[in-house]
């Protein structure tokens, strides 16, 4: 603790600054982020680039790809968010689906957001950074045929970003499927068991319980992309709002599909 | 016509007449080309010599599923803009087909096409006369003020020289195909094409073997070095998705053309639908062969 209040004063300050409305909990989460550190540095050796883009005082949306259940992307983007800008994140995800009562104390302590336009309103006018996924739950369980390709994005997640005006990014993982990978899903063991999904990984049914979540050491590239400028599409009513966030989550999910093919042709 | 075996399809190339049985076949195309002047280089008589054998390509071994033709406008000019698949461009030959076939009324596609194709000896004649142009800024706009169809493949030749794990992943478009419709105020036309990137399956590119044989890229794939000549040539019988989507009118003013970064957008919203449309088809696909 003392070795983190040096380091990340600035986080420290930002945090307490604001005013703390979703239960974030600044003592787990600096034992998290240890184990976070652990996972950023050694285990997926994650290679941020331009995480400078993200100005550091305004408020903004990122948008980006996951494959897998914990979403690794959301947690390594808030260590890298807090360790270089000094910032929060806020994880904006269907809590709903948590259905164990301690992860999901855990999960808002370290930073989860219920998702919600009003939630995401709030945060956006007390300056925060939100990530969202918006892959919905298809994504969780993405084939081996499907890796690094996107599903169709859900286009209502970045209303709200658009109707306050903040800025929006989207964030391109690669490594995250390879690192993640579901070689077939039992849907019917699924369906007898009450779960979601029951995928098969090189972890899951095997190991015991809490190193059955876990994702092989694959090295990581993330990166953000431009901002999408959509300060000259119409919004003035609602329909005109809804036609632009189509087109800005269109053109994020372009973007975030293009930059994963430039960064797997060069790899 | 249906159920052919290949012994067939192959000896209609075999035919000495073959005008009259493209005019008994596909008479409305017949009659709209019959002419043959064409200072291209068209030549009804080689188109209608290998048409037969193609339209087997297109129904019996790739088993193609097309939806959307109705989308091609059947007069004035247009861009025909897709996704660049198969080591060979069979997919600009699907795409003559289709629309000499299916179109209701049917047309022929002008498609611009690198150098190489043009130095290659036996091909060359026959490119230009089944109606292909070298691609120029000159040539497009001739074509376009003839009131013709031209295709455009704007990822180029780095788009057919995909290996097998980049494939359905497309380069960034070359933005002159927006430029060309926004000058000449033509519709856009994108087109998908699904199972092109899977009949040759491209493990390497050789670049150093295509510099000493002055080749664009030397693939290594199922077949191609290595068998007999007109087998290196064979592709694998998957089933093919083409899907055309509707016009885009612009509606931009000419005096646009140059502004590079209104062009670049536009290249990159309709390379955007496309990928998109290509991880839809892919995710849905059950099967490579038989859907």
């Amino acid at each position: 603790m003392s070795k983190f209040t040096h380091t990340q004063k600035e986080f420290i300050r930002q945090t307490l600054n604001t005013p703390n409305l979703f239960d974030f909990d600044l003592k787990t989460y600096v034992k998290a982020q240890a184990f976070l550190g652990f996972f950023y540095h050694n285990w997926f050796k994650v290679n941020f680039i331009n995480l400078d883009h993200i100005s550091p005082d305004k408020p903004c949306l990122i948008v980006g790809n996951t494959s897998s259940i914990i979403p690794w992307p959301a947690l390594m983007f808030s260590y890298a968010a807090m360790n270089q800008l000094g910032r929060r994140v806020n994880i904006a995800y269907d809590l709903d689906s948590f259905e164990d009562e301690r992860i999901c104390t855990l999960a808002r302590e370290i930073g989860f957001v219920p998702f919600s336009n009003d939630n995401l309103k709030k945060l956006f006018s007390q300056n925060e950074i939100v990530i969202v996924f918006p892959e919905a739950k298809q994504a969780i369980n993405k084939p081996l045929s499907m890796t690094n390709r996107l599903y169709s994005f859900d286009w209502t997640l970045t209303l709200p970003a658009i109707e306050h005006g903040v800025n929006i990014y989207p964030l391109t993982t690669v490594g995250c499927d390879e690192s993640s990978p579901t070689y077939f899903n039992l849907n019917e063991l699924a369906e007898y068991l009450d779960i979601p999904s029951f995928p098969i990984t090189p972890f899951f049914p095997w190991l015991p319980f809490p190193f059955n979540f876990l994702a092989l050491p694959k090295k990581w590239q993330m990166k953000i992309g431009r901002n999408i400028d959509y300060s000259d599409k119409p919004k003035n009513d609602k329909n005109a709002i809804q036609e632009t966030a189509k087109w800005v989550s269109f053109m994020l999910e372009g973007d975030i599909q293009s930059e994963i093919n430039r960064i797997l042709r060069m790899r | 016509m249906a159920n052919r075996s290949p012994l067939q399809a192959l000896s209609t190339l075999l035919r000495s007449d073959p005008i009259s049985y493209l005019k008994q076949d596909r008479p409305l195309y017949y009659e709209k080309y019959q002419k043959d002047d064409d200072k291209y280089g068209y030549s009804l008589r080689t188109l209608a010599h290998c048409e037969p054998f193609f339209q087997y390509c297109f129904e019996e071994y790739f088993k193609i599923q097309l939806t959307g033709i109705e989308n091609i406008p059947s007069t004035g000019s247009g861009i025909l803009v897709g996704n660049h698949s198969g080591m060979l461009p069979i997919d600009a030959v699907m795409m003559t087909m289709a629309m000499c076939k299916l179109h209701p009324s049917p047309r022929r596609v002008r498609y611009l096409i690198t150098n190489f194709f043009l130095k290659v000896p036996g091909l060359s004649n026959w490119m230009q006369e089944t109606g292909q142009v070298r691609a120029t800024l000159e040539n497009a706009t001739n074509l376009i003020n003839e009131g013709e169809l031209i295709g455009i493949y704007p990822e180029g030749i780095r788009g057919v020289s995909k290996t097998f794990q980049h494939r359905y992943r497309l380069i960034d478009f070359n933005p002159g195909f927006v430029k060309l419709a926004i000058t000449h105020q033509i519709p856009i036309i994108p087109i998908s094409t699904l199972g092109g990137d899977e009949i040759f399956i491209n493990v390497k590119n050789l670049n150093s073997v295509a510099r000493l044989v002055k080749m664009p890229f030397f693939p290594v794939t199922q077949v191609f070095p290595w068998l007999p000549f007109p087998l290196m040539f064979l592709p694998l019988p998957v089933q093919w998705q083409i899907k055309i989507h509707k016009p885009i009118h612009l509606n931009i003013d000419p005096s646009q053309a140059h502004n590079r970064h209104l062009i670049l957008k536009i290249a990159r919203e309709i390379q955007y639908t496309i990928q998109k449309d290509l991880n839809e088809m892919y995710a849905k696909r059950k099967s490579l062969i038989n859907n």
